[in-house]
């Protein structure tokens, strides 16, 4: 599982220096879709994560950022 | 005392409403308002039910500036294994939860900053957060930064706790202290992907063990001879977190949305968690006045696999300095699925109203912990809300 996290962390940096696509605004219609949008509902989220946390050993990783369309 | 802070506290916040909008209403007259109810309700085979509802009011007083509040309480009935082996009955517990926050945001650049207290009778908690993000290169790439400082104060309720040659005097009082920090990373990927990368960074000095769990210890040298004492865990735990989101546009109206996260922490858990919800929107009539679909249903699906801490053992053979009776340190596999059905429309006075049912299943099994080799349950929810 060791590995698995490292591949995880690389592909996240290599995807933030390399992905940046030049999507232009106009055509990000279906990235503004509400259900685009990473945490819709944050009074769901977080009574979701709250279950998990109690019964799980693990917990964050999901950051703040929410966000529809990787912008604010 | 706890109930006059948590008064206090929601008087704090609506006091802040109250003097931002005033502040800002003569500045500019369009403001903007939200207010959503959930209630939930947990049922497992473990003879658990947790009844959760929570209220939460969102006040915009201009475009920049928004002022949260929410107020939560969960209703806790249980006979858990864990609860009978600290020698109790079934016990009941409510837990309050107030938050207060406000955020500011000029269009590429956010900024929030929140406060929240939680209650429960041996335990209270007050959280502090922070949040910076901006965006760069046009909007294409969001880069974001979050921390948050909790103190808990934990006690011991209930005369049935207190153990005579255990303890030398029930005055139980205990305090751990969190912190956490976080770098977010989103970025449009392409016109139909969507994809953000977090890592968190925690870190827990204190009281972290329960103050009703009780270890077993057996001694094969006195012929199984068992006794019991309390649970210790270490003082302090680093853990680490990072997970990549993925929402991918298909067809007209549809996503599908998942995740990928990884943990590890010095105490030796190390997981896994997968997920992915396939979301379709829908009219049930013609027409529809609304630009997007008034229904959207949701498939979803979850998997997590942990191993256990390195000083976990279901049975100890002789005392060691970190002992545990934590089923959640031990190793364990679950798996929770179910379906949303949402509703959003632009009705009348209201710009939004909205409504979502929601039901989960789930199933643990724990691989090492003799006293439960596994459990199911039921989540069902229910949420209306609306904005002006």
């Amino acid at each position: 599982m060791r590995s698995a996290l490292r591949l995880l962390v690389s592909l996240a940096l290599a995807t933030s220096l390399f992905g940046c696509a030049a999507v232009a605004p106009w055509e990000r219609a279906a990235l503004s879709k509400k259900k685009m949008t990473m945490d819709p509902d944050g009074l769901a989220v977080s009574m979701e994560q709250h279950v998990f946390e109690y019964r799980e050993g693990a917990t964050g990783g999901y950051g703040s950022l929410g966000g529809g369309c990787g912008c604010n | 005392m706890q109930l006059s802070k948590l008064a206090a506290a929601t008087a704090a916040i609506t006091a802040t409403t109250a003097v931002t909008i005033t502040l800002a209403a003569p500045a500019q007259a369009q403001w903007a308002a939200s207010v959503d109810g959930r209630t939930s309700l947990y049922q497992d085979s473990d003879r658990t039910t947790i009844s959760t509802t929570a209220v939460a009011v969102r006040i915009s007083p201009f475009d920049r500036l928004a002022v949260n509040g929410r107020y939560l309480a969960d209703i806790i009935s249980s006979a858990s294994v864990d609860v009978v082996s600290a020698a109790t009955g079934r016990f009941h517990d409510t837990r309050h939860e107030g938050t207060g926050s406000v955020s500011y945001q000029d269009g590429t650049r956010t900024a929030s900053v929140g406060y929240i207290y939680s209650v429960e009778n041996d335990w209270q908690a007050q959280t502090g957060t922070a949040g910076f993000s901006s965006d760069f290169f046009n909007h294409r790439l969001t880069v974001g930064i979050g921390g948050g400082y909790t103190t808990n104060e934990i006690t011991r309720s209930g005369a049935d706790h207190f153990h005579p040659g255990v303890d030398q005097v029930d005055s139980f009082h205990r305090k751990m202290k969190q912190g956490n920090a976080s770098l977010d990373v989103g970025i449009v990927a392409t016109k139909r992907d969507l994809i953000t990368f977090d890592y968190t960074f925690m870190f827990v000095d204190g009281f972290q063990a329960s103050p009703y769990r009780f270890v077993g210890v057996t001694f094969p040298a006195f012929s199984g001879f068992a006794g019991f004492t309390r649970e210790t865990d270490p003082e302090t735990r680093i853990r680490h977190a990072a997970s990549v989101r993925w929402n991918h546009h298909v067809f007209k109206d549809t996503a599908i949305k998942s995740h990928l996260r990884g943990y590890l922490d010095d105490w030796g858990i190390l997981s896994l968690t997968a997920g992915v919800e396939y979301v379709v929107g829908f009219n049930l009539g013609k027409g529809s006045p609304t630009p997007s679909s008034d229904f959207e249903l949701g498939v979803f699906a979850r998997g997590y696999v942990q191993n256990s801490a390195t000083f976990y053992q279901a049975v100890y053979d002789q005392p060691r300095r970190y002992m545990t009776a934590d089923r959640e340190l031990s190793k364990l596999v679950d798996g929770f699925g179910g379906l949303r059905l949402g509703w959003a429309r632009r009705v009348g006075f209201f710009d939004e109203l909205r409504a979502d049912l929601k039901g989960t299943g789930f199933v643990f099994h724990y691989f090492d912990f003799p006293r439960l080799t596994g459990r199911t349950g039921l989540i069902g929810e229910l949420a209306i809300g609306g904005s002006i």
